[in-house]
């Protein structure tokens, strides 16, 4: 069993990262414009009007889906390459 | 009208001729053929086209609608990609298969009833097959012989509703057919297996890995498509479609989060983007139908992306498909690289094909007002962007170095990659100019996903799922890819079936064990035995009284039981003698044959 995810951590990954939060911070921010009455969001749901709420959803069903898979289904299902031989 | 040749049988008969064919010839037929295909079918236009009699039935060979045409357009097109994909490193049988397969999914979205429609459809099992065979490992030898299996039994399930549909109705006409009697349900769970619904799907991820690099670019487009195809025509807005395709999306990205081989992640994420074509036909309105016609087209072209530049990895890796074996590659195969991130960004970033199809099905969801399903839209958008989007062009090009190097994809491969890439970004930045004009169903409003608040909702979206990824992959949350397999329902019958053996040999072994010693050691050996020595025994068995009985010691009884013995040995009995012990022998027979 070996682990392949590796963190790797040089100066142009960081450039990345710094990129990433802004970008995100940036796009959050953006949302915000809809809370003027000239900007429309076209919402179905009142939710949608909550600013931020498909990063959060977007943010939140990632993580879940990794919790899911992690702690209740890899146990269940993974098992050696050999299984079936 | 009619002197258009049928582009199904172009391709068949070009799958006929090209194995023959060497060289630069083989090479300039084989892309031919899908390109004078395409130009078939752009003469087409709407109406029926070749009917044959046949016995009692008319069998339709052209009906060409909206709905027909935009699934041969996509059809042809991705044979032409997968054609320039292979036409260097794929063997006769792929190039035989290959344009088999792709005929067979052409007839069978042209088709117009039931009989024809059942033909294509089965052959689309033979080119799949086909194209799983030529991998040439033992381990694609027995996922061939399993999809065969489920095929079969699949195929036996619709054929039965197809023959039951045409007793009560007398028709083969395949038109709207609706779940209402047993002939429908059978139909329904017929298309549905090849839909890869839930417990009917273990095939799909079983089977694609194992194909060859050039052969899984053809199956990825066409049997699932077909399914939607006939879904879309036969039962369009039955809403149990609805709660099949949520299914479909939420089960899969479980599996595609954890699988290790990049291809069998794709697989699943193929169950995931076929579970929001599901929603689309079940939801039923113009705007979800249309929704789903539209994401046919997008997901080919991107799922399409996405294998090729995979299976370009594992071709110049010789063989490496997983992610513990792989990383780094970016260095040594850039410009596949680059094609991979636009296969991900494809999938449903804006200016990308994905997302001008995506966003018309989570509109009808919200217009609909199923609030479940579409949260589950945005969920699903959400995780497989992470477990295809991001997974897959990660872990592959980037992440850890394992030193890999190998040279960039052959040019063939990286231009087919190149043609699609652009599909992928012109279906994206014109919908209006490309797929929404070929649309199936008419609609009140045209459709249109860039709007800001659209956009922007979107980008939120994405970015926060790419942070999550980021953010989870620093801090070692992120799931360990190990080298594991993963379970799933065809564990039923891969490990029940072992099972199964083992009780069968058990069992039936044990009972021919049983049944020799009873028969063949005890009954026959005893009547051998009676038959060579029962005489002398039954002599013996009268004598010894009378020895005993004139005086003889024991050891004189003993003398004169060997002398009898060897005497009955000899065959030298005196007569008299002789025959008096016959009698009794037969006497003793009789008696214990009357008891």
């Amino acid at each position: 069993m070996g682990s392949s995810n590796q963190t790797p951590a040089s100066k142009g990954v960081k450039i990345l990262l710094a990129a990433l939060f802004i970008i995100c911070g940036a796009v959050f921010l953006v949302d915000f414009l809809f809370m003027l009455e000239s900007f429309d969001k076209h919402a179905i749901y009142k939710w949608e009007n909550w600013p931020g709420f498909y990063g959060v959803l977007g943010f939140v069903s990632c993580f879940l889906l990794v919790l899911v898979s992690k702690f209740i289904i890899a146990p269940l299902i993974q098992r050696e390459e050999n299984f079936y031989e | 009208m009619s002197n258009i040749i049928p582009p199904q049988f172009i391709l068949l008969i070009g799958a006929l001729v090209v194995p023959f064919l060497r060289g630069r010839i083989q090479q300039i037929i084989m892309l031919l053929v899908p390109l004078l295909t395409f130009g078939a079918y752009l003469q087409m236009e709407e109406g029926v086209y070749w009917v044959v009699k046949l016995l009692d039935f008319e069998l339709t060979f052209g009906r060409a609608d909206k709905l027909s045409l935009i699934f041969v357009n996509i059809f042809t097109l991705v044979s032409f990609i997968a054609a320039l994909y292979n036409i260097k490193t794929g063997s006769n049988l792929e190039h035989f298969a290959g344009l088999l397969y792709a005929g067979c999914a052409v007839g069978m979205v042209l088709a117009g009833d039931l009989i024809t429609l059942f033909i294509f459809w089965e052959m689309l099992t033979v080119g799949a097959v086909l194209l799983i065979l030529a991998r040439k490992s033992s381990t694609s030898m027995g996922a061939a012989l399993r999809y065969v299996l489920v095929h079969i039994v699949g195929g036996l399930i619709l054929l039965s509703g197809i023959v039951l549909h045409i007793a009560e109705f007398g028709s083969i006409e395949f038109n709207q057919i609706g779940l209402s009697n047993r002939s429908s349900y059978l139909i329904f769970i017929g298309f549905g297996l090849n839909c890869a619904w839930p417990l009917l799907h273990a095939w799909l991820p079983d089977a694609y890995p194992e194909a060859t690099v050039g052969g899984v670019i053809y199956m990825a487009a066409f049997t699932t498509k077909g399914a939607i195809y006939a879904l879309m025509r036969g039962f369009p807005g039955e809403p149990s479609l609805v709660w099949i395709g949520v299914a479909m999306a939420i089960f899969s990205l479980f599996y595609a989060l954890l699988a290790n081989d990049l291809r069998r992640v794709l697989a699943y994420s193929i169950i995931n983007q076929v579970g929001f074509m599901v929603i689309g036909i079940g939801m039923g309105t113009a705007l979800a139908l249309n929704g789903a016609a539209a994401h046919v087209y997008c997901h080919v072209l991107y799922k399409s992306l996405l294998f090729m530049s995979i299976g370009a990895v594992i071709l110049q890796t010789g063989g490496k498909s997983k992610i513990t074996e792989l990383g780094g590659l970016f260095k040594s195969m850039p410009i596949t690289g680059v094609f991979c991130l636009i296969g991900a960004l494809a999938i449903s970033t804006p200016l990308f094909s994905g997302f001008v199809s995506k966003s018309m099905l989570v509109s009808a969801a919200g217009k609909a007002h199923l609030t479940i399903v579409w949260l589950v839209l945005l969920y699903a958008s959400a995780g497989v962007f992470l477990c295809a989007g991001l997974k897959v062009p990660f872990f592959t090009f980037f992440s850890k170095d394992r030193g890999i190097r190998v040279k960039e994809a052959p040019v063939n491969m990286l231009v087919a990659m190149g043609i699609t890439a652009l599909l992928c970004i012109a279906v994206g930045m014109f919908p209006h100019q490309t797929i929404y004009k070929m649309l199936p169903f008419s609609m009140k409003y045209a459709y249109e996903p860039y709007t800001f608040s659209h956009i922007n909702a979107q980008i939120l979206l994405l970015t926060f799922s790419i942070l999550a990824f980021v953010l989870m992959l620093l801090s070692g949350f992120y799931p360990a890819t190990k080298k594991a397999i993963l379970l799933d329902i065809d564990w039923v019958y891969r490990s029940l079936s072992k099972q199964f053996y083992k009780v069968m040999d058990k069992g039936l072994n044990g009972l021919n064990v049983v049944t020799g010693n009873l028969f063949i050691n005890g009954i026959t050996h005893g009547v051998c035995r009676f038959a060579s020595n029962g005489a002398a025994k039954s002599s013996l068995l009268v004598m010894k009284p009378v020895w005993k009985m004139s005086g003889l010691s024991n050891e004189d009884v003993t003398i004169q039981e060997a002398q009898l013995l060897k005497t009955f040995e000899k065959g030298t009995t005196a007569i008299g003698i002789g025959s008096v012990l016959v009698l009794i022998t037969l006497s003793i027979l009789t008696i214990t044959a009357i008891v």
